[in-house]
C-alpha cells in the first residue's frame, strides 16, 4: 500500500526535470521532499498527483496503475496543497473548507459541516470560521487552504480500509515559525495517528529533520539520497545538493533529531 | 479525531431568504409586463383572464392581447434572462474570471455572422435568419473549443474565443459592407435584440429546453465553486478538467445559442447579472446559480416591459436597452470600487 513513482522520467520542454525517480509514500510516515531551486520537487509532486503524465516509469496508487484511475476517485484517496493557492473570488472561509468534502457528494450537510469543524481545529484557525476568504492575511489564507485539503482527508467513510495520502508543496513559505511548526507537526500526527501517507515539501533543512520521519533529497531530477533524516542530512550531500558547506550536530533537546548548521 | 467529536450547529434553513425573494419579485414583474403596454390591462385583471372560462364577452381583445402576444413575451424574456445570466455565471467560473460572459466563446459573434449571412446572401429570406444564427453560434464555439483545446489551462479556449470573435466580427463587416440600404436595416435590428418573434410555438421548444440545461448547470455548482480554487485545485477534487471544460462550453452552446437565433443580440445580462449577484450573495455557487438564474430572468422582463412602455406605441430595440442601463449601472458598480 503505497503512493509510488517507479522509473519515472518527465520533460517539461526540453528540459528532463525527472530522470529516472524511483521514491514512495508510505501510509503512516512523514516523508520530505528536499532539493535545491529547480531540482524537480514540485514537478515530482504533480506526477505523483496525477497532473503530469510521465514520459516513461509509472506512478502507482496502492499497486494500480495511476493514469488509468478517473480524477474522482484519484480525489478520494489523496489531497493535495498546491504552491501558490489563487482563489480570487469572494467565498467565505466555511465554503472553501468544505470543497474538501466535494469528492464525496454522498456526505449529507451535517456530516460535512462537523467535517468542516474538524478540519479548522487541526489546521489551527477554527478562529477564523465566519471570515471571508479574501479578506485574510497570506498566512491565513495558506492555513484555512490546508484545512481544506485535511478534510479531503478526513471526509472518508469509517472503516474502509483505504490509506489516503496528503502532498503538500512548500504549505509553509507564507507562515511565521509557530505556524510552520504547528503545520508540521499536524501533518505529522495525522500521519501518525490516522495512518495517511504525508509528501512535504520544504525548503528549512531543520524543520525537515524535527518533524519528518523519512527524507528524498532530489538534485537535477535524481534522488541523491533517500532514509531517515541522519543518513540524509550528511555534511558531504548537504554540499552535493545545496552546494552548502555545513555542520550536522545532535539536537540539544531532541536526542534523537538533528541540527543543520549552515557555515 | 472523530468527527461526532465537532460541535453540533443548526442546519440553515431550507428556503433561502433572497432566492425566495427574488422568485416573488420576477412573478410581479412579469404580471406587471403582461399588463402593460400599448394596449393597458388592469393589473387586477391579468390573472383573472388567465383563468379558464373565466373571461367574459367584452374581454376578447384583452384576452388576446394577454395571450397572444404579451404572454408569449413575458414568458420569452424569463426565458432569455434566466439562461444569458445562468451561462454567464457558469463561464465566468470556468474562466475563472468575473469578466466573462457567453459571447466569449463565440456563441454570440458566431450567431450574427450567421443571421448576417442569412439576411444578406438570401434573397429577402428572412426565414433562415434563426436557423443560420443557430448553426452559426454552434460553429464558432465548436471553433473555439477545437482551436483552444490543445493549450494548457484554459487560456487557449479563450484566445482562440477571441480570435473566433474577431473574425467574425471582420466578416460580418465585410457582409455588412456588401448589403443593400434595407438589408442594413434588417441587420441593425437584429443586432440590437428582439422578443418580437416570440410566440407559442418557439416557447414549446425554448422553454423545456432551456429548463432541462439550466438544471443541468445547477447541479453543477461544486465543480464552479472549485474551479475558482484554480484549474489544478479543481482537478485535485475529482474533476477531470478536459471533460469539465467540453461540457461547460457545450451546455452554454446549446443554450445561448438557440436563443441568439431567437433573440438577436442582447447585451450585458450574461456579464452583468452574475457579477452583480456575486457583489449581493458572494461566490459560492450553490446560491450564485439559483440567483442569477432568477434575477437574469427579473432583469428581462424589466427591460422588456421599458422597451415596451419607454416609448408608446412604439418600442425601443431591448439589446438597446441592456445596454443601455447595463452599461453606466456596471460603470457605476466598478466606480463604487466594490470588489469581485
Amino acid at each position: 500500500m503505497t503512493l509510488e513513482a517507479e522509473n519515472l522520467t518527465l520533460s517539461r520542454g526540453d528540459a528532463r526535470v525527472l530522470d529516472h525517480v524511483s521514491m514512495a509514500v508510505r501510509p503512516g510516515t512523514m516523508l520530505g521532499l528536499l532539493g535545491a531551486n529547480g531540482a524537480g520537487k514540485s514537478t515530482l509532486l504533480a506526477a505523483l498527483a496525477g497532473e503530469l503524465a510521465p514520459a516513461s516509469g509509472t506512478v502507482w496508487l496502492d499497486g494500480a496503475d495511476l493514469h488509468g484511475v478517473p480524477a474522482h476517485r484519484q480525489a478520494r484517496r489523496r489531497a493535495v496543497l498546491p504552491q501558490k493557492p489563487s482563489l480570487g473570488f469572494d467565498l467565505g472561509v466555511r465554503e472553501v473548507v468544505s470543497m474538501g468534502a466535494y469528492p464525496y457528494p454522498e456526505l449529507s450537510p451535517d456530516t460535512v459541516e462537523s467535517l468542516v469543524d474538524t478540519a479548522l481545529q487541526h489546521a489551527g484557525v477554527p478562529q477564523l470560521a465566519q471570515r471571508r476568504y479574501l479578506e485574510l492575511s497570506g498566512g491565513e489564507q495558506q492555513r484555512v487552504q490546508f484545512a481544506r485539503v485535511l478534510a479531503q482527508c478526513l471526509a472518508h467513510m469509517p472503516g474502509d480500509g483505504q490509506p489516503r495520502y496528503l502532498l503538500l508543496d512548500e504549505p509553509i513559505s507564507n507562515l511565521d515559525p509557530k505556524h510552520q511548526m504547528e503545520l508540521l507537526a499536524t501533518a505529522a500526527a495525522l500521519a501518525h495517528g490516522e495512518g495517511l501517507g504525508v509528501l512535504v515539501i520544504v525548503h528549512d533543512v531543520n524543520l525537515a529533520a524535527r518533524w519528518c520521519d523519512r527524507l528524498v533529497l532530489l538534485a537535477g531530477g535524481r534522488i541523491a539520497a533517500e532514509g531517515p533524516p541522519h543518513e540524509v542530512l550528511t555534511p558531504t550531500l548537504l554540499r552535493t545538493v545545496y552546494d552548502i558547506e555545513a555542520d550536522v550536530l545532535p539536537h540539544p533537546t531532541a536526542p534523537d533529531r538533528l541540527l543543520v548548521l549552515p557555515r | 479525531m472523530s468527527l461526532a467529536r465537532a460541535g453540533h450547529r443548526p442546519r440553515p434553513p431550507r428556503i433561502d431568504a433572497a432566492l425566495a425573494a427574488l422568485a416573488l419579485a420576477v412573478v410581479a414583474a412579469a404580471l406587471l409586463a403582461a399588463a402593460s403596454g400599448a394596449v393597458r390591462i388592469p393589473l387586477g385583471d391579468v390573472l383573472r383572464l388567465l383563468w379558464p372560462g373565466a373571461a367574459q364577452a367584452d374581454d376578447t381583445l384583452w384576452r388576446n392581447v394577454l395571450v397572444d402576444i404579451r404572454l408569449p413575451r413575458v414568458l420569452l424574456a424569463l426565458v432569455a434572462g434566466a439562461a444569458l445570466a445562468i451561462c454567464g455565471a457558469a463561464l465566468q467560473a470556468l474562466f475563472r474570471n468575473p469578466l466573462a460572459e457567453p459571447g466569449l466563446v463565440g456563441i454570440t459573434a458566431g450567431g450574427s455572422l450567421g443571421a448576417v449571412c442569412a439576411i444578406v446572401l438570401t434573397q429577402g429570406g428572412f426565414a433562415m435568419v434563426a436557423p443560420a444564427a443557430f448553426a452559426g453560434s454552434l460553429l464558432a464555439t465548436a471553433c473555439a473549443y477545437l482551436l483552444g483545446r490543445r493549450a494548457p489551462g484554459m487560456a487557449g479556449l479563450l484566445l482562440a474565443g477571441i480570435a473566433i470573435n474577431t473574425v467574425a466580427g471582420s466578416l460580418i463587416g465585410l457582409l455588412t459592407y456588401l448589403a443593400s440600404d434595407t438589408q442594413l436595416r434588417d441587420l441593425t435590428f437584429w443586432s440590437m435584440g428582439s422578443l418580437a418573434g416570440a410566440n407559442w410555438r418557439l416557447l414549446a421548444f425554448l422553454g423545456p429546453w432551456t429548463l432541462l440545461w439550466s438544471l443541468w448547470l445547477l447541479r453543477q455548482w461544486r465543480l464552479m465553486n472549485a474551479l475558482l480554487l484554480g484549474e489544478r485545485e479543481a482537478q485535485h477534487l475529482g474533476f477531470a478538467l478536459a471533460s469539465v471544460r467540453r461540457r461547460l462550453v457545450v451546455a452554454t452552446a446549446l443554450i445561448v445559442g438557440p436563443l441568439v437565433a431567437a433573440t438577436g443580440g442582447i447585451a450585458f445580462v450574461g456579464l452583468v447579472v452574475p457579477h452583480l449577484v456575486r457583489m449581493t450573495l458572494g461566490a459560492d455557487h450553490r446560491r450564485l446559480l439559483p440567483a442569477s438564474l432568477l434575477a437574469g430572468a427579473l432583469a428581462l422582463v424589466l427591460a422588456d416591459w421599458l422597451a415596451r412602455v419607454a416609448v408608446v406605441p412604439a418600442e425601443l430595440p431591448i439589446g438597446l436597452v441592456t445596454s443601455l442601463v447595463g452599461g453606466p449601472f456596471f460603470l457605476w458598480l466598478l466606480a463604487r470600487g466594490r470588489r469581485f
